[in-house]
């Protein structure tokens, strides 16, 4: 099994977690020719990574990859077994995709001194998607229940990425005053499971940031 | 269990076909109060309509109450036994949530007539989203498989809402290069089982947009 795609991105980061959850099992590989390439199209026309290769089997979208891999991979469930718990679990992971991660980027994207309106909007956003992590998350320094879920996996790079791009626009998280939220975030990172991998993901995405603003510095002399 | 929302909503629609497609069993009605309720927020801090409340578990998000009403209720499996059926189902779910939906609401939302960079964009995004799911469905009638699943509740409110806006914003060949979706689009909407409550829908859409002049 294969999963395409660069740690430096969030949602292959995710993957990348859930696989350390099961015990590992996947290669972790850039797609020659990139993302952007026809072979690459041809198995996932939007163009975005990761992407898993599974025999036969091209499977893109993060959220959708964690379930294949946790129902393939051995290793702990990363869902609990009854229905409201699986839901639960579904549902945090579905506030960071539809609340957390879409700010975020628009905070990424943003340029240091950017538009103020755009940079506010998106930060009340981010802000209002920390509460409703709140309102939701277990208080046992997992996301749900007594044991790692899809759901730690997915909030880690979630909250990574919010609180990194808050931090380039100089704003307060205010992480802290959400106490579930606050102690799940340190345990999390504390996980003996995840803490390689996650220092691992770190390190890559503070290199492709360097080689970014290499390439953009480059750019500015050529120019 | 109670569906609180409403129809026109395709987010309720969708958790509405799933209901039906299991065979019944969850009580659709409107939060009193409203979605903006003290009542309402304290149950769904995010606002938004549907919520399902079954016994003590209340569940907003409709991709996450359609798994959960496959789970509990009885009737037919709404998502295949194997895990790459799986997710092939969960897949299309996905690309209506966050290509299809995101931008049909785009041009919703834009002004008839509109010939913004937004709304040509949006116009680009929902037809590349037509694509995507071309790529992905099944060619059997039903959108994976020879069954209903929970890919055929929630691309029918989809694609209703896609082609809608399309022909408002006078897109033509919505379906033309797309026979997988052409297909698909055929079928769902002549299905035994779904069939009264797509008629449902639709009376409940058309009332709504009545209502709010669209």
């Amino acid at each position: 099994m294969k999963l395409y795609g660069s740690l430096a991105s969030p949602f292959v980061a995710r993957c990348w977690l859930a696989i350390t959850a099961k015990g590992g099992g996947v290669e972790l590989a850039m797609y020659e020719g990139g993302i952007k390439s026809p072979g690459y199209l041809a198995m996932n026309p939007m163009g975005k990574m990761p992407l898993l290769v599974d025999g036969d089997v091209a499977l893109p979208e993060s959220a959708v990859i964690c379930e294949y891999l946790d129902a393939k991979l051995p290793g702990p469930a990363l869902v609990p077994a009854d229905p409201a718990g699986h839901a639960m679990v579904r549902l945090l992971c579905r506030i960071a995709d539809i609340y957390v991660f879409p700010p975020s980027v628009t905070l990424l994207r943003a340029p240091k001194d950017g538009d103020a309106g755009v940079v506010a909007e998106a930060a009340k956003n981010v802000s209002a998607a920390f509460d409703h992590l709140e309102h939701f998350l277990s208080d046992t320094g997992y996301a749900h229940g007594n044991s790692l879920t899809l759901a730690d996996c997915t909030l880690q790079t979630a909250v990574s990425l919010a609180l990194l791009v808050m931090g380039k626009h100089g704003i307060d998280s205010k992480i802290g005053e959400r106490p579930k939220l606050g102690r799940w975030w340190q345990a999390c990172n504390a996980n003996p499971i995840l803490k390689p991998a996650i220092e691992k993901i770190h390190e890559e995405a503070l290199a492709f940031r360097k080689r970014r603003e290499e390439e953009a510095a480059r750019q500015a002399t050529a120019g | 269990m109670k569906l609180y929302g409403s129809l026109y909503s395709p987010f309720v629609a969708r958790c509405w076909l799933a209901a039906t497609a299991k065979g019944g069993g969850v009580e659709l009605e409107a939060f009193p109060g409203g979605i903006k309720s003290d009542a309402y927020l304290a149950l769904n801090p995010m606002g938004r309509m549907p919520l399902l409340v079954d016994g003590d578990i209340a569940l907003p998000e409709s991709a996450v109450i359609c798994e959960y009403l496959d789970a509990v209720l009885p009737g037919p499996a709404l998502l295949p036994p194997d895990p790459a059926g799986q997710a092939r189902v969960r897949l299309l779910c996905r690309i209506a949530d966050l290509y299809l939906f995101p931008a049909s609401i785009d041009l919703l939302i834009a002004p008839r007539g509109d010939v913004s960079a937004g709304t040509t964009d949006a116009k680009t995004r929902t037809l590349s989203a037509l694509d995507y799911l071309e790529h992905f469905l099944d060619d059997r009638g039903f959108a994976y498989g020879d069954r209903l699943t929970l890919a055929d509740c929630t691309l029918h409110g989809g694609l209703a809402l896609a082609l809608m806006v399309l022909g408002r914003h006078e897109v033509a060949g919505r379906l033309d290069g797309r026979p997988k979706l052409g297909k698909w689009w055929g079928a769902i909407r002549n299905d035994p089982t779904l069939g009264p409550a797509i008629a449902q829908i639709r009376d409940a859409a058309i009332a709504y947009e009545k209502q709010r002049g669209y």
